[in-house]
């Protein structure tokens, strides 16, 4: 004997309250915010969960405003930058933001033999390809604009930024937006936020979990703009990718990218793209350059000299490379 | 045994009501399906992406470009620009896109927004595209 008169229309209305009532669970999880502004030339994305009890809003806004004081100190184009003030002068003092950004520069410059290199401004202003008219230079042109740039052209004496010669010609802009998106999360965290992400052109920085679960990261097929090379179910790490597809040109055939190899003063050829794990987005942005420009056996070598460090390499051949703790960490993507 | 004696005590209202509430419940699920034909909104300048989002989250972004300032409004499974600096204000008289291949640019800030299908974001199975 059932205990219903209508036990089918139960049965239904029970479902439908059961619909009804897990949009209103979903409804009730944790506040997200999520804001998106164009800065260091890219789209800087802050994702942050939390209770009512934490100002999440002006967590965010205080975030974005730390991005925008080290891009002030770091920039190659503000007058009042650090890099600005240094091109006038042979030797200066720095912003402690600034020595702590080139100090990490040179260590991976130094483990990298010198495939990360902070004194490419010149190579970079005669290429032109992150500006609006990217082009090929003359081969003196690239020979000229390597001169005063190399491992040892720029030296860090406590404070103090010491530059070779006066050619010496200092960009930050493989590692500065790394360190920016470190110090956003300090802020994030000073404000009490223990769930967040910021994301700035795909160079990342997760806080925490995501609603109890881990952040889903895609990682970008180099050759295929809408496909996957995998995913990766991470927490509390920073994950850096570079590729030769961001920012390029094509000419007679040939793609010329802006990652350069500072030996040669061209693309660097040996890989199509690199994915970078490490505690800092400044260190993972680093290795990211330097191990695109090593290629996958190198390069790999690099990132196990670097404790806590995982990472893949797509050679210029579309085959990845990668160390076992990324191995394990990686969902590959069926195209 | 269960199932002959629920169908013996039904009414011919209970099965109109039981009906009526299965059709509804496909008819919402029908409808979400057709809010996310399209699940992307893609901003472009010269072929390189500025930004990249789910339409089903909103928020509003901020672009700036040689005319000033342009706001693109995402959410609800669409994407419209509600405010550009520009003359002649083309961009905010276009209508709101959200189906796969709908597009609307601002020309004079060099911006192009578009809406892709969910290639990319397969079922929504990443928080996070690092590129």
């Amino acid at each position: 004997m059932l205990p219903f008169n209508r036990p089918a229309l139960i049965v239904v209305l029970a479902l439908v309250a059961a619909i009804f009532g897990l949009r209103q669970w979903g409804s009730s999880q944790p506040e997200e915010i999520r804001k998106s502004r164009i800065l260091m030339d890219t789209v800087v994305e802050i994702t942050v969960f939390g209770s009512a009890s934490i100002p999440l809003q002006e967590s965010v806004d205080a975030a974005f405003k730390e991005i925008e004081r080290i891009e002030a100190l770091t920039s190659f184009f503000q007058e009042k930058s650090d890099l600005s003030r240094l091109k006038g002068a042979g030797s200066m003092e720095v912003s402690p933001e600034t020595a702590a950004i080139i100090a990490t520069g040179l260590e991976v410059a130094a483990a990298s033999g010198g495939a990360f290199d902070m004194t490419l401004g010149k190579l970079k202003d005669v290429w032109q390809i992150e500006g609006d008219h990217p082009r090929l230079p003359q081969p003196e042109e690239i020979k000229e604009a390597l001169a005063g740039s190399g491992f040892g052209a720029l030296v860090l004496e406590g404070g103090r930024v010491v530059r070779s010669s006066p050619e010496t010609s200092i960009d930050l802009g493989g590692i500065a937006k790394g360190y920016a998106i470190d110090r956003a999360i300090e802020v994030l965290k000073k404000a009490g936020v223990e769930h967040a992400a910021v994301n700035a052109g795909g160079d990342i920085r997760l806080l925490g979990d995501r609603r109890g679960q881990p952040w889903r990261i895609a990682i970008q097929h180099p050759r295929q703009q809408n496909g996957f090379l995998g995913r990766l179910l991470i927490q509390g790490v920073a994950l850096v990718t570079s590729g030769d597809y961001e920012r390029f040109f094509e000419k007679d055939g040939i793609r010329y990218h802006h990652l350069f190899d500072p030996r040669t003063g061209y693309p660097a050829t040996a890989s199509q793209s690199v994915t970078v794990l490490a505690d800092t987005a400044v260190v993972a942005d680093a290795l990211a350059t330097a191990a695109f420009v090593l290629g996958p056996q190198e390069g790999i070598a690099l990132l196990k000299k670097f404790p806590g460090s995982e990472g893949m390499i797509v050679g210029a051949d579309g085959k990845p490379a990668y160390t076992p703790g990324f191995g394990k960490l990686i969902e590959w993507q069926s195209n | 045994m269960a199932v002959k004696l629920i169908l013996s005590r039904m009414t011919l209202l209970d099965g109109v009501i039981i009906a009526a509430l299965l059709a509804g419940i496909g008819f919402s699920f029908f409808l979400l399906g057709q809010r996310q034909e399209g699940s992307r909104v893609v901003v472009e300048r010269e072929g390189k992406i500025l930004f990249s989002a789910s339409l089903d989250q909103d928020r509003q972004v901020s672009f700036d470009g040689p005319v000033g300032k342009t706001i693109l409004v995402v959410g609800g499974g669409e994407a419209f620009i509600r405010s550009s600096d520009c003359r002649d204000k083309v961009c905010v008289r276009m209508a709101e896109i959200g189906k796969v291949g709908e597009w609307v640019a601002c020309v004079p800030n060099r911006l192009l927004v578009r809406i892709e299908g969910d290639k990319a974001g397969r079922e929504g199975n990443y928080d996070i595209l690092s590129r």
